[in-house]
């Protein structure tokens, strides 16, 4: 990988349409010092390559963006915990979210799949653009944008089912199979998820009856089954032992070859260790997004620097 | 860490000086114990009455519990013998009826409120209505039911039990549906819909499976409660000494059976009484330890 280079040369032409265009002032909500300075985003120089139009889009490591998240906003109620996020996720590569509790890192992801409409008194406002395309847009067939975007949560959540049923269910929900292509998909999900060879001698047995580390890779199999482009992570890691977080970095890394990845963790090394991309979030804003390396190496912001420090959080 | 040469002998054993008197040990143990003896009291009162009614229900009930009690009609007052089977069918008969008229408006009900309705005021409502509705008297069903199907009609009937046990049973179903499902955490449901799976499929796949266990003792116990209550088919089903071919008639049954025989002058029909009254008891206690059997096997 040569990111830093691709990032040097980024910076040479600064002003990219992504994040610029947009003074610092306008984006700050607060009254803050810090905010007002933090808020002037890095111009999405990584992937920008693509928004700009001219690029190829296979060549790595200059990704295209798959979700190009503008201004967006979000509230519980009357309590706003989103400020005029902007973000760029780079197609097939890993994304994390990293910030102090309570920062709306989880809130954010949220929102990419729209699953806080379950809740009354959540609501959005901003465009995110998915391959061009606004999510938020109630025109958007939910249910399809829900194939395409994939989700794991911090705690696994295997179905009151079979460890074959778990995985299948989702793939009967959107395709028509035969039982043999069931089998086949099932197979190959769990083989993607490198959990086949754990359980290929009990399919039949509930997925709750699997280890800790088991049910999450379950999970993670389920929701390739169905082969979804964008797979959101909530703290894939927090419930699962030193042991089986190693795996699933591990098969987070293989993973990327298929599918973006979106994950928030509240372990910076875990996020230095896997991602591409860091975004850091504080108290609603995004801080500073960039390089992983470059984040954790040399942040621009004083607040990041404080953070991936462990002076605060 | 040794504390340096020549310091108390208190701060050597690393004991330090409370910053407030400490409260009385002895009284803290007191209360512990007066608490704790209160209870258990409580407890085994409870438990004593309980068995104290089953010994009596036993005792008295058990030598009518022949052959004929499950095979034959009532005999005429005065006259030896006879038995109580067409209470028993009339007793199933509506007891079904209400369980299959109650269970799925029930269920759906519970559904709504836990599901679909969470979190609007008209969901509040609905919740209210059926948490006063637990709370009436039953005998308050049996009337109303009275005034709807049975003064319309003309004459009392089976199908008019049935509905007014059905009454009783809707709100204990819907409030057991909903707490059932309110114990699924949202995080399967977010995993179903995740997955893009419709709400409805989410609802019938996942969180119903999930609380099938606890769904299934609730309405097996609701079903067992309703099956002894005597008020709502005072005024509904009446009673009957005939077989219940006709659910459009008066229809015989075991609880408004044990209230007339327990009161009639004749000792043959006390004792049918009293076998009735072990019947239900004994029903009601087989469903509750076959429900709790199950519950536990499946958890295991």
């Amino acid at each position: 990988m040569n990111e830093a280079s691709s990032e040097s040369r980024a910076d040479e032409r600064a002003p990219e349409p992504a994040g610029a265009g947009k003074s610092p002032a306008e984006t700050a909500g607060g009254d803050e010092a810090w905010r007002e300075e933090s808020l002037v985003q890095p111009p999405a120089p990584q992937i920008a390559g693509a928004r700009s139009g001219g690029g190829e889009r296979s060549t790595a490591p200059e990704a295209p963006a798959k979700i190009s998240v503008r201004n967006l906003d979000f509230w519980y109620g009357d309590r706003q915990v989103l400020f005029g996020n902007d973000l760029d996720v780079a197609e097939r590569r890993v994304t994390a979210i990293i910030g102090p509790s309570g920062c709306g890192k989880s809130t954010h992801i949220r929102v990419y799949n729209r699953m806080f409409e379950l809740y009354r008194d959540q609501r959005a406002s901003g465009t995110i653009l998915l391959d061009g395309e606004d999510l938020l847009d109630p025109e958007m067939d939910l249910i399809d944008l829900r194939r395409r975007v994939g989700m794991i949560f911090q705690r696994p959540t295997p179905f009151p089912m079979s460890v074959y049923e778990n995985v299948a269910y989702g793939l009967r929900l959107h395709y028509r199979v035969s039982r043999g292509q069931l089998d086949d998909r099932v197979e190959r999900a769990l083989r993607g998820a490198a959990l086949w060879d754990e359980v290929k001698d009990k399919l039949d047995e509930p997925g709750t009856a699997l280890s800790g580390g088991q049910q999450q890779r379950l999970c993670i199999a389920r929701a390739i089954a169905v082969e979804p482009e964008v797979l959101l992570m909530d703290e894939p890691t927090s419930a699962v032992d030193p042991v089986a977080t190693a795996r699933l970095e591990e098969l987070i890394e293989n993973l990327k070859s298929e599918f973006t990845i979106v994950i928030v963790t509240h372990n910076m090394q875990q996020a230095a260790r896997i991602s591409d991309f860091t975004a850091f979030f504080f108290e609603g804003y995004v801080v500073e997004f960039g390089f992983t390396e470059r984040i954790f190496t040399n942040p621009r912001e004083k607040k990041t620097e404080d953070y991936i420090t462990g002076r605060f959080g | 860490m040794s504390p340096p040469a020549g310091e108390a002998v208190a701060t050597a054993r690393g004991r330090s000086e409370p910053p407030f008197p400490l409260r009385s040990r002895k009284r803290r143990r007191v209360e512990n114990l007066a608490l704790e003896v209160a209870s258990t009291a409580a407890a085994l009162l409870a438990l004593f009455f309980l068995f104290w009614i089953l010994a009596v229900v036993v005792k008295r009930g058990i030598s009518a519990l022949d052959w004929t009690f499950f095979t034959s009609r009532p005999a005429p007052p005065g006259a030896e013998g006879g038995g109580l089977a067409n209470a028993i069918l009339g007793t199933v008969a509506m007891t079904l009826m209400a369980a299959l008229i109650g269970t799925p408006l029930g269920v759906l009900t519970g559904v709504y409120l836990s599901e679909f309705g969470k979190g609007t005021r008209f969901a509040s409502l609905v919740r209210f209505t059926v948490n006063v509705m637990l709370g009436i008297p039953s005998i308050l069903a049996g009337l109303f039911v009275y005034t709807l199907l049975v003064v319309t009609t003309g004459h009392f009937s089976g199908w008019a039990g049935g509905v007014s046990l059905a009454v009783l049973i809707l709100p204990n179903v819907a409030r057991t549906t909903e707490d059932m499902l309110g114990l699924v955490p949202d995080t399967l449901r977010e995993s179903s819909l995740a997955l893009g799976a419709p709400r409805w499929k989410t609802t019938a796949g996942i969180v119903f499976r999930a609380a099938r266990s606890g769904l299934a003792t609730g309405i097996l116990l609701a079903v067992a409660r309703i099956s002894g209550e005597t008020a709502p088919l005072l005024f509904t089903a009446l009673n009957s000494p005939y077989w219940p071919r006709d659910l459009g008639r008066p229809t015989a049954n075991l609880t408004v059976t044990i209230f007339n025989y327990a009161m009639s002058p004749y000792s043959d029909w006390q004792r049918l009484a009293w076998g009735a009254s072990l019947l239900i008891t004994v029903s009601v206690l087989v469903v509750t330890l076959l429900t709790r059997w199950r519950v536990r096997e499946e958890e295991s």
